[in-house]
């Protein structure tokens, strides 16, 4: 087990603990940018899903998993984001700029969508952002002078100051350094003090206010940033899907970013980085067990003679194969976590590393909690 | 003029007066506590003062200025701060994060200077920091500094809230009801910080508290409350001794 030893305040502060970590995420680093040299390209394309779903994961961490805030229509953000970015490039803006204004948008959406936040919470709150995102679908099929409707958009490429980003390897590396960048933007601002007014007004209004925290402005700053940082994964998501229609915005994308913060672990940036890992990867692992399964079992039931394996291999084979055996077992994992670990991949990840950091010393128990005391509902 | 004045307090949930008509001044550098039975109104009052509720008739003034209409995040910046009577902290953050966000009401830095995390920003924070570790040193935390709240004994967090409260700077400490929850040992401890708070910080103290002990050992002047009306004011002997309090705790 390492105990850093601490001589400085900036010890706490910055975004390494110590040399070890350094050493580790370098390891990681080093990792993303060669892997997609040494794979297919196909692999590649998949990829990327996760750095566009990590940059979701964040935005939704903040809200979530910082503030306390449930929101229901995170897909809305993501679709005005697309398709502010695709129409600005549809009308001749560089890449960049096209970037910044649908960024901007959002923001602004965010803002405004936050202003009931203000006043409320919980299911309340979900059902509200819930509606914002109907209406904001309904928007995105009618508006057809800007969305063109269920005609759809064609978005292309990205090009950016002449560079053309049109294969799989380099938009990975273009999704990969905004996922880095909003990493670190969102890590910067939850060291400092609006990221700790944030979690402030997660866990005691009351006392966040009497510390001097403004929670109206603190919410709808949540929201804004939340918001914005969607409207970017927004605008990557439009180049990497290349063909916009109202309907891919729709309840099951917010639900999945749900699942994918809560999955993560609630309350870690990490957790929104292992939730996007399992979000993004997991609908190729079951199209490739789909394929390789009754393939695999019925050689395997050739070379040992065992036969019935090879109609076991077919039946699984052809159950993944059934529509909607994908969200079930999306599902059955939500449900899992839920039951089993409360604070998601990464509280599992925590406690893999804790084991081996104290082998053979590790204690079950180390991570049980007590049941909150009680607290001053009066105040609700 | 004192330095804090509450001047005929009210506030009514529906028919029931809460605090009827509650009149006191708080004189700078004292201890000032409100004692008096379950449901007298006295954490009402502190809610009144934090401007979590608003009165339905009354004023409040502290350090010379009305303070009846600030809105409750401004009071800490004022230089009042509080503790709760059930702990309201920040349970899913480290007991360092839980301080350095007391600093909020100093907070300077602009929302895009901590985006980039400027060298500003860094600067600040270590700035909290310094303020933060003298609370720390004061109370005797720093073996928890580290670990989350939820992981904290209750009487660790009862101090917690007690170093929260001084890490905002304040001129006037509202504590409600620091012995709850105690042992004998702890509460003799809060005596000597309640104490020490007032003689070596010189802050003023608004205190709630049951425990009589701690109350006519650090205490200069006592209310007792019942009903939501003040039945006795002054030195701690005097109201415990007034037939009207004993009434109150006691009936008859």
């Amino acid at each position: 087990m390492r105990f850093p030893f601490k001589t400085s305040y900036n010890q706490d502060i910055r975004l390494f603990r110590d040399r070890v970590d350094v050493f580790w995420y370098g390891l990681l680093a080093v990792a993303v940018l060669v892997l997609p040299l040494l794979m297919d390209e196909y692999y590649v394309g998949e990829s990327t899903w996760v750095f566009i779903y990590g940059i979701c994961g964040v935005s939704l961490m903040v809200l979530v998993g910082y503030t306390g805030l449930v929101s229901l229509g995170h897909a809305a953000f993501l679709g005005i984001g697309a398709y502010a970015h695709a129409f600005f490039i549809m009308h001749g803006a560089p890449w960049v700029v096209a970037v910044g204004l649908a960024v901007a948008i959002t923001t602004a959406c965010g803002l405004i969508v936050g202003l009931p936040a203000l006043r409320m919470t919980g299911i309340y709150l979900a059902i509200a952002t819930l509606a914002f995102s109907v209406i904001i679908q309904e928007v995105f099929s009618r508006w057809e002078s800007v969305t063109h409707g269920f005609a759809g958009m064609k978005v292309d490429r990205p090009v950016i100051f002449g560079v053309a980003f049109a294969d799989d390897r380099s938009f990975y590396y273009l999704c990969l350094f905004f996922l880095v960048i909003v990493l670190w933007l969102t890590r910067n601002l939850l060291r400092a003090p609006t990221g700790r007014a944030w979690i402030a007004i997660r866990d005691s209004e009351i006392a966040a206010q009497s510390m001097g925290v403004n929670l109206a402005i603190y919410k709808s700053m949540a929201f804004a940033y939340s918001a914005g940082v969607m409207g970017l994964a927004g605008a990557l998501f439009a180049h990497k899907i290349a063909f916009l229609a109202p309907d891919i915005f729709n309840i099951l994308l917010s639900i999945q970013f749900l699942l994918l913060v809560i999955v993560g672990g609630l309350g870690s940036l990490h957790g929104a980085l292992f939730g996007a890992v399992f979000v993004a990867l997991l609908p190729p692992l079951i199209a490739i067990l789909r394929d390789s399964i009754p393939d695999s079992m019925a050689e395997f039931a050739v070379s040992t003679g065992i036969t019935p394996v090879a109609s076991v291999g077919a039946a699984v084979g052809a159950f993944l194969a059934k529509p909607g055996v994908e969200a079930g077992i999306f599902g059955l994992i939500l449900v899992l976590v839920i039951l089993l670990e409360p604070l998601g991949m990464y509280g599992r990840w925590l406690k893999i590393k804790l084991f081996f950091s104290t082998f053979p010393m590790y204690k079950a128990s180390t991570f049980k909690r007590q049941k909150s005391y009680m607290r001053s509902e009066r105040l609700r | 003029m004192s330095f804090f004045t509450a001047d005929n307090l009210s506030i009514n949930f529906g028919g029931i007066k809460a605090v009827d008509g509650v009149s006191f001044d708080v004189e700078q550098g004292e201890v000032f506590t409100i004692i008096g039975p379950n449901g007298a109104g006295k954490t009402t009052i502190f809610n009144l003062v934090s401007r979590i509720y608003e009165p339905s008739g009354g004023k409040l003034s502290f350090a010379g200025r009305d303070i009846t209409n600030v809105p409750p995040h401004l009071i800490a910046a004022l230089g009042i701060a509080r503790t709760f009577q059930n702990i309201e902290l920040f349970e899913h953050a480290t007991l360092l994060q839980n301080l350095l966000l007391a600093r909020h009401a100093h907070k300077r830095s602009s929302f895009w200077s901590e985006l980039l995390f400027l060298p500003s920003v860094r600067r600040l924070e270590i700035e909290h920091r310094e303020a933060v570790e003298k609370a720390i040193d004061f109370l005797d935390l720093q073996q928890y500094r580290d670990s989350l709240i939820v992981n904290l004994p209750y009487g660790v967090r009862k101090v917690t809230e007690l170093a929260r409260a001084l890490c905002t700077d304040p001129r006037l400490l509202l504590l409600d009801e620091p012995s709850s929850g105690l042992n004998v040992e702890e509460t003799e401890d809060m005596a000597f910080w309640i104490q020490d708070i007032k003689n070596v910080l010189g802050i003023t103290v608004l205190m709630v508290e049951h425990d009589m002990s701690l109350v006519s050992a650090v205490s200069d002047r006592v209310m007792a409350l019942n009903y939501g009306r003040p039945i006795a004011t002054g030195v701690p002997a005097e109201v415990q001794a007034h037939p009207e309090v004993i009434r109150a705790y006691l009936g008859g």
